[in-house]
This record gives C-alpha cells, sequence and structure tokens, in this order.
C-alpha cells in the first residue's frame, strides 16, 4: 500500500523565488509551522517569506530536509539552566559540512534561521561563529566582522580595569 | 555584523567554548567586550555572569575588588559557586592546591567573598553550594542563608549539605529549579513520615529565619540524588503540605541513586503519582533489588497512573541485572553484552522497565527513553523475552559512542546490540527516540550510529 502523499506547501521569498517543499520539512521552522496551524483551509497562495533571500532558503531547506523527522526541541522555554548554559563544540560531520560557507553566507543563514525560529540551525550557525572568535583579539574580531571601534580610548582603558581579573592570574 | 540582532549576538557569544580551560572562555569575552559598545553591552554580563562559578580560574582579588568598587557589575553576577573545597584555606601546604589556595584565596580574598556575599542579590539566579565538611558547612552557611533569599534566585543546587536546618529551603521564594544531592537537613522527623518536626509550619522554631510566606515557590524541575534511607524520609517531605515547595506542576524529575530498595519504589511511585498531570522527563534508578520480596510483581508496581505529558523517560539498570565488583568486570560485562554473548541473570528488571512502559503508554509522542544498561544482561535467544512480542513503533533509535578501537568494530557492535534490543523493551512502543548507553560514555551521536529507524 502506498504511503499517503505528503502536502505540499509552497514559499515565496524576497526575491520572489518560489519553492514547493514537504510541509515536514518546512515544520522544522516553528515560524511556519505556526503559520500552517493558524490556516484552517488548504491555500494555493505562496507564504511569503519577506526576510528570506532564494539562495538562503536554498540552503536552509537543505538543512531542514537532512533533519526532517527528527524531535523539535521542547517548545518549553523553561529548560534547566545547565541546559541553556551548556557549552559546546559539538557539530555533527554533516552540520559542519553543511556549514562550510562563505562569511556572509554564514551570517545570513543565522539570521534566516533566528527569523525562522529554527534552533538547531542557529546553534550549528552560532558554534561556528563562535569558535571563529575563540582566541582572537578584540582588533582581529573587529577586521574579522568588519566592526568600527566606537570607544573612546577612556572607555578602553575603564573596560580594561573593569575586566582586569580576568586577564592576570 | 555589528548589526546583528542583541539576542543573535548573545547566543553566538554563550556559544564559545570553554574547551579545557576556563581561562581561555573569560579572555574571549573580555576582548569580545573590547569590540565595540553593542559587543561589550553583550560581553561584559556573561564574562562577570559566568565566571564567578569557575573558582580557581581567576584572579580573586581583583575580581572581588573591582565588584565592590562597581555596584553596576555587582548585578551582572548571575551565578555564585560557594564551592567551600575552594574557599577554604588548606592546612596542607606544601600540597599544590594548598599552595594554589594558600596564594589566591587568602584570608582577605575569604572576607572579600564575604562580603560580596553578605545579602541578598537581585541579579543572582543561579546558587551552587557544595560544602566538603560538616565544620565548612557551618562556617559558610550565613553566606548561603544571605544569598538563598536573593530574589530572582530560580535555580539552588546544594551537594553535601549535611546539617542545615530545613527552615533554611523555606527562605526562596522564586526557585523553579532545585537539585539536591547526597544532603540531609535537620528540623523534620526523620523517623516518621517526612512531616516537620512540629505539624503546623506556624509553629516551627525559625530560628531566626523569616518565616515563609504563603505561596510557596512553584518548582518546575526537581533533581534529588544519592539518598540514603534517612533521606528518603526527607524526600517524602514533599509529599506534605507543610513542604517548602509546590510540586503539583513539576516537569522534570530525578531520583537517582536512591539507596533504600523497596521504599524508593513506593515513594518514586507516590511522587510520580503526585505530579503526573504535568510530568514531562523522569529519570529514575531501580534501586539493587537485593531483597526476598517479590517487588517486580508488586502491586506497588501496578499503579503508576498513565503520564499524558511525559517526553522522556531515563532508567539507569547500571547496578542490576549482575553482582560486578570492579571495574574491570563491569567492562567486561559491557563487552559481552555488546557481543550479544551473555545470559540473563535478572530479568526482572527489564520487566519492570516493560511494566512501567505499559502504565505509561497512553502518552503518546515521546521524543526519548535512555536506557542505561551497563550491566545488564540479557539474553536475544530467551523464548521469554522474544515470543510473541508486538511489532515496534519506533521512529528512530541512537546508541551513544562506545570507546572503540575502530569504526568496523564499533559498526558491529552496533548490530550485536541491535539483535538484543527488541527482546529487551518489545512493549515500549510509540516512543519517538531510544538511546541506549553502554558504559556512561555517551559522546557524539551521529548518523552512523543510528541503528534503526521505521
Amino acid at each position: 500500500m502506498a504511503a499517503p502523499a505528503t502536502q505540499q506547501i509552497k514559499i515565496r521569498c524576497n526575491d520572489e523565488k518560489e519553492f514547493t517543499v514537504d510541509r515536514d520539512v518546512l515544520e522544522r521552522s516553528v515560524l511556519i509551522k505556526n503559520m500552517l496551524e493558524d490556516v484552517t483551509e488548504q491555500q494555493d497562495a505562496p507564504i511569503p517569506l519577506p526576510n528570506v533571500s532564494g539562495p538562503v532558503m536554498a540552503k536552509v531547506l537543505e538543512y531542514c530536509t537532512h533533519h526532517r523527522g527528527e524531535p523539535l526541541p521542547s517548545a518549553d522555554t523553561e529548560q534547566s539552566q545547565d541546559e541553556t548554559r551548556k557549552r559546546t563544540t559539538d557539530i555533527s560531520e554533516w552540520d559542519q559540512k553543511f556549514i562550510t560557507v562563505d562569511q556572509e553566507m554564514l551570517f545570513e543563514i543565522i539570521l534566516a534561521a533566528n527569523y525562522l525560529d529554527i534552533k538547531s540551525l542557529l546553534d550549528v550557525g552560532c558554534k561556528t561563529v563562535a569558535n571563529m572568535i575563540k582566541g582572537k583579539t578584540p582588533e582581529e574580531i573587529r577586521k574579522l566582522f568588519n566592526i568600527v571601534n566606537d570607544f573612546t580610548p577612556e572607555e578602553e582603558a575603564q573596560i580594561k580595569k573593569e575586566n582586569e581579573w580576568a586577564e592576570d592570574r | 555584523m555589528d548589526a546583528l540582532a542583541p539576542e543573535v549576538l548573545e547566543h553566538i557569544l554563550s556559544q564559545v567554548p570553554i574547551d579545557s580551560s576556563p581561562k581561555e572562555l573569560s579572555a574571549t569575552l573580555s576582548n569580545c567586550s573590547l569590540v565595540s559598545h553593542n559587543w561589550r553591552a553583550i560581553a561584559q554580563p556573561l564574562l562577570f555572569s559566568e565566571f564567578i562559578r569557575y573558582g580557581g580560574h581567576y584572579n580573586p582579588m581583583r575580581l572581588y575588588r573591582t565588584l565592590l568598587s562597581h555596584p553596576r557589575l555587582q548585578d551582572l553576577v548571575k551565578c555564585i559557586w560557594v564551592d567551600t573545597a575552594v574557599l577554604s584555606i588548606t592546612s596542607d601546604s606544601d600540597s599544590f592546591i594548598g599552595r594554589l589556595q594558600e596564594q589566591q584565596f587568602s584570608r582577605s580574598v575569604i572576607d572579600l567573598f564575604h562580603q560580596l556575599t553578605s545579602r541578598p542579590r537581585p541579579g543572582l539566579h543561579h546558587l551552587i553550594v557544595d560544602f566538603v565538611s560538616e565544620e565548612l558547612e557551618a562556617q559558610n552557611l550565613k553566606i548561603v542563608a544571605s544569598l538563598i533569599s536573593s530574589p530572582n534566585l530560580t535555580v539552588l543546587s546544594f551537594t553535601n549539605v549535611i546539617s542545615a536546618p530545613i527552615v533554611i529551603l523555606y527562605q526562596c521564594p522564586s526557585i523553579r529549579e532545585l537539585h539536591l544531592c547526597r544532603c540531609s537537613f535537620s528540623g523534620f522527623d526523620r523517623d516518621g513520615d517526612g512531616h516537620l518536626v512540629r505539624d503546623e509550619t506556624s509553629q516551627v522554631d525559625w530560628a531566626g529565619y523569616p518565616p515563609p510566606s504563603k505561596d510557596r515557590p512553584r518548582l518546575s524541575h526537581l533533581y534529588l540524588e544519592s539518598t540514603d534511607i534517612y533521606e528518603i524520609r526527607f524526600i517524602r517531605w514533599f509529599l506534605h503540605l507543610d513542604c517548602a515547595f509546590d510540586i503539583s506542576g513539576l516537569k522534570t524529575f530525578h531520583l537517582l541513586d536512591a539507596s533504600d530498595e523497596f521504599d524508593s519504589y513506593t515513594l518514586a511511585r507516590d511522587l510520580v503519582q503526585k505530579v503526573s498531570p504535568s510530568l514531562e522527563e523522569f529519570a529514575f534508578d531501580p534501586p539493587t533489588a537485593f531483597t526476598d520480596r517479590d517487588i517486580y510483581s508488586s502491586p506497588e508496581y501496578a499503579t503508576f497512573d498513565p503520564l499524558p505529558e511525559l517526553r522522556t523517560l531515563k532508567l539507569s539498570l547500571q547496578q542490576t541485572g549482575v553482582s560486578t565488583g570492579s571495574e574491570s568486570s563491569l567492562w567486561t560485562w559491557a563487552i559481552q553484552f555488546m557481543s550479544g554473548l551473555a545470559h540473563p541473570e535478572r530479568l526482572e528488571e527489564i520487566q519492570f522497565v516493560c511494566s512501567l512502559a505499559e502504565r505509561v503508554r497512553d502518552a503518546r509522542g515521546w521524543e526519548e527513553l535512555d536506557l542505561f544498561l551497563t550491566s545488564v544482561i540479557t539474553d536475544p535467544e530467551d523464548e521469554e523475552l522474544s515470543g510473541g512480542r508486538k511489532v515496534w513503533n519506533l521512529k528512530r533509535i541512537w546508541f551513544g559512542i562506545v570507546t572503540v578501537s575502530d569504526e568496523t568494530t564499533r559498526l558491529k557492535k552496533w548490530e550485536s546490540i541491535a539483535a538484543i534490543i527488541p527482546s529487551l523493551v518489545p512493549r515500549i512502543w510509540g516512543l519517538g527516540l531510544v538511546k541506549v548507553s553502554l558504559s556512561n560514555n555517551w559522546g557524539h551521536v551521529h548518523d552512523s550510529d543510528c541503528w534503526y529507524e521505521g
């Protein structure tokens, strides 16, 4: 007996690029899942995603397709503090390969994961950036991410003084 | 990058790995706070909130002086670790630890710490207390008594607190998560069933502590570990209305390493029954059943009500199944288990698992079942276990990685385990995820470890 057909959902990105995707894949996004649950009748019109471009959505869908069927993180926001503070570099082999992209795309993926509310993808992106930051000086971090130093020399000296305990052991 | 939403930047910085060196984390967060105003607003609170808990990995004199001279920074401290192993000045000044402590935690440093912790702190969310001796407990209990009433303290973790008055637990108005490990408290009737010494809390000798408010803090997560027969009666206190906490909305309940035999089963049942409508995660060590009573077929077992919200069940069977005398024999048994060569010694424990699972089977959409099976031995050929069972309806089974020499060996072992598992938990069905750990070594879980996907 053939398996029941999966419902197909259409989405439209901010560059008008459209995708037709299995519902369970799209439901990795809590934002889209909630949207779909709010719609009682089947709609043919694509779901607009004004904050995501086509190329970025393609990557996001690649991730969601690979992880389809896995349990979603609990919606309970009162997670154990130990869990929320847990720092880990764990990124699976597949996820590591997936996230090996140029820096611009990496940040686009993080922003899209945040907007679409895909926690596991947000974690993968953020862990990758966190690994890039580790051990770098303030100047190296600014250079890496193209950030302007907006501190006055006095402010910088004050912060250094406040943080002295962490440097001097 | 500087235009990232603050919550995303916070998520990134909270993922900076500790690795083996908390020093590196502090240095990284310190550097991040010097990048720009936006980054400072996120990184500096993390630096101060996190680091206070990793005692010994920073210059405490400088930190405490900085905090005392900058009240704004004091408010950033979210977690304080009162670890008397670190705070104490050891008399053994010849040892490395002794010299380190002498250097880092001189009397003046401890005085500064006491100044910082002498009153409730509005910013404090998490208090970790670990007392290494009764003497140090007596010396430092005052700190705990001050900090515990911090208005926003939501997580309290006590380890080795063995002589504090029970009234101390009535002083924390906002606790949502409570961890008690190897703890016992004075002030309630140890020979009774968990009531306080006096029946009415209004009559309790509060010994200088303010009486509790009528609104008891409602716990979401309760972790009780390593209790002995006396503390079983303390645990029973949680069932009473005069308990400091309301556990009726509990979502997580762990009862681990309770050494009592029969009582802890009935206690676990009573506690679970009390919180059954809300319970999402239940972890329990069935204690070693060296008893003449047939507790597995007892009606006590048969009274687990359905747990409609249960998503995660963790049962540790490490202490059951075989008599293990040493680490090496444990490992030997584990190897035998993995190879599918071992034979059943006590199948009752497995039946208990099945019985419990049967009782809670109405829970749909379970996400996780962890079985710690270090020394549990069973036989895949055993007819009693394998005959006439339901077909599984599991979506996925994960196996934690066991340290093995090469990939081929590991995969072969997974195959062996896979042959055993269906007969091991034949009646647990409707689960979303099953994890099996064979030596408490979870490690990473990769796709290659996923044996079954249906």
